[in-house]
């Protein structure tokens, strides 16, 4: 089977001949600062570029990505919504900092960017629609997209996957209010949150529609994300879930499945065993990432009660085994996660989430030797 | 004012946090100030009791991150009210905490969220922000007479900061004076007893209920 055949039949819920391996994207690449250390083992003289400035992410060149044994290859947009800004160092604290398309301001701190400032952080109603949004329609944001993803199509046998835009609608709602106020919002000020998550929409749903007027013709997964989940449980209850972001969600999903016959993975670290039935509902077909130490994300148990129409993305713990464990305990780990997750297809390993700077390179490369080797089927037991 | 009013105003202010009534929580206390009941009674029989409550349904279960800080938020505006009054009843705080995220780190979510819960129990936060160098918060311990340092940190890499600040007490000859608790998503007891701190806590609820067993 070449990469694309193991990669659709893993997500039609059928036995590939081996699980396929994700690395890329914003969700499942690795820090500039564990790249460095990879491409060193692998004795490559390559140069590090930054795919995500905000999370410091590498850009993985093509020989590791080969000797790694990765299924996918990765397009996204050309210009980014959060990805714009040249550090600035004007900044009192004598902190670089940038802004981005939104108006959010990114403060720089050892390892990523973080948020430090809000353009509607004293927002009422009337600012909302006065608000400089930022504008999918801009031909900058898709210039050459299609012919890149043409290119990879039929110029390689890769499974190509569209790169989400940073953030979804709730967090697009908090980044631009703030997390306290925003709650705030949601409870209190219902007219107001329902317009500015309607703004969101609008603007995700051009967004989207042109990525994929772009790409749908040539991915077989499109990424999208909105994190609803902390470690210990989810971060809203499922009735302001419900209320807000089921009807949008919907909204997106059906779009998206009307342009492409990709599949729609939607990423959200944390613990959110009780919204996945929920965005199955909505049109979920992947979820990423089924983060290990979350509560109430046994993989297993995720898996036997709904493995059977949602694929699974992810799944190797990289809060702990991966940065902490000796190279035993992630081959351990990877060949626990696959004997749980990939019966019946349906399973995609990667890290869940990005591969982090203090992370041993043995440990890396152990996690996709061991994927390779023993995540051939029939899985042994 | 007989005993029952005086218990039913406070059942109202206590229900007015757990349901998130931040329309009419300013009016409730105005009412509760007007009957009599002292400034520091309306804080803890009344609004601290409901967010004790809203603590313990979060720690079960049943209510989510978004319900402990919109609890948070509506106990805040409470208090804009009754603040003017614990002064001037000359209140004394059940005790003082400097707190903050350390240097390098810009996170501060859970950081907030303990600090509101921290004055919604009757202490006095002094709440340096983010991004707090060892040198400041050892400077506002020693102005401020602290008895409790509470420290935040997201990042591994960040949280060596924790350990600076500890060392910078010492060095102060202030180490005595105050108990150390931090926190934030990569600390653990271990990390804890290696830089000295005096205790850990999981979640912003075990944070305040560290500190409230110290005071």
């Amino acid at each position: 089977m070449n990469p694309r055949e193991r990669v659709v039949a893993a997500l039609e819920h059928k036995e590939p001949d081996k699980v396929p391996v994700d690395l890329g994207g914003s969700v499942s690449g690795i820090h500039s600062g564990a790249y460095e250390k990879l491409i060193r083992l692998l004795g490559l003289k390559v140069e590090v570029k930054i795919g995500d400035k905000i999370q410091q992410l590498a850009k993985p060149d093509e020989p590791v990505l080969e000797r790694l044994g990765v299924d996918f290859r990765h397009v996204s947009l050309k210009k980014g919504f959060f990805m714009g800004g040249t550090d600035r160092f004007d900044d009192p604290s004598g902190r670089p900092y940038f802004i981005d398309d939104w108006g959010i301001k990114w403060g720089k701190n050892p390892y990523y960017y973080d948020m430090v400032d809000r353009p509607l952080k004293d927002a009422t109603i009337e600012d909302l629609e006065n608000f400089p949004w930022p504008d999918p329609n801009d031909p900058a944001r898709y210039d050459g997209l299609r012919e890149d993803a043409k290119n990879l199509f039929q110029g390689t046998d890769y499974a190509i996957v569209a790169d989400a835009i940073f953030g979804g609608l709730f967090e697009c709602a908090w980044w631009l209010r703030g997390f306290e106020k925003f709650n705030v919002d949601m409870y209190k000020r219902q007219d107001f949150t329902e317009l500015l998550l309607d703004k969101i929409l609008e603007l995700y749903l051009g967004f989207y529609g042109r990525y994929l007027d772009a790409v749908g013709d040539y991915v077989q997964m499109v990424e999208l994300g909105d994190d609803l989940g902390a470690q210990t449980g989810p971060i809203m209850s499922p009735a302001i879930l419900r209320k807000y972001f089921k009807p949008r969600y919907k909204r997106l999903y059906d779009m998206i499945h009307s342009k492409t016959r990709a599949k729609v993975f939607h990423h959200t670290c944390g613990s959110v065993y009780p919204f996945i039935k929920e965005l199955i509902e909505v049109g979920v077909d992947v979820l990423n990432p089924i983060q290990p130490l979350a509560a109430m994300m046994d993989i297993g148990r995720i898996k036997r009660e709904f493995g059977h129409i949602l694929s699974l993305h992810g799944g190797i713990d990289i809060q702990r085994t991966l940065p902490y464990g000796a190279r035993e305990d992630v081959v351990a780990e990877v060949k626990r996660v696959i004997r749980l997750a990939a019966p019946n297809g349906g399973y995609i390993l990667a890290g869940a989430h990005n591969i982090q700077a203090d992370t041993p390179v043995e440990n890396i490369y152990a996690m996709f030797e061991t994927a390779k080797t023993y995540g051939v089927y029939p899985i042994k037991a | 004012m007989i005993d029952l009013e005086r218990k039913e105003t406070l059942n109202k202010l206590k229900d007015a946090v757990v349901n998130f009534d931040i329309e009419s929580i300013q009016k409730l206390c105005k009412t509760a100030l007007e009957k009599g009941i002292p400034a520091y009674e309306i804080v803890i029989e009344g609004m601290a009791k409901g967010m004790d409550t809203v603590g313990q349904k979060y720690e079960c279960g049943e209510f989510f991150l978004s319900e402990l800080i919109m609890a948070g938020e509506t106990m805040k505006e409470g208090m804009k009210v009754i603040e003017p009054y614990l002064k001037s009843e000359g209140v004394k705080a059940r005790g003082t905490i400097v707190i903050g995220t350390v240097q390098g780190d810009l996170h501060d979510i859970g950081k907030n969220i303990v600090a509101t819960l921290l004055r919604a129990s009757g202490f006095e936060v002094i709440d340096l922000g983010f991004d707090v160098s060892p040198q400041k918060f050892v400077e506002e311990v020693e102005r401020s007479e602290a008895n409790i340092l509470g420290m935040s940190a997201l990042l591994t890499t960040t949280m060596v900061n924790m350990d600076a600040a500890i060392k910078e007490l010492k060095n102060k000859g202030l180490r005595d004076q105050v108990k150390v608790v931090i926190g934030g998503a990569p600390i653990d007891q271990e990390f804890a007893r290696k830089i000295g701190a005096d205790a850990a806590a999981k979640d912003a609820v075990e944070g305040v209920g560290i500190c409230k067993s110290w005071t």
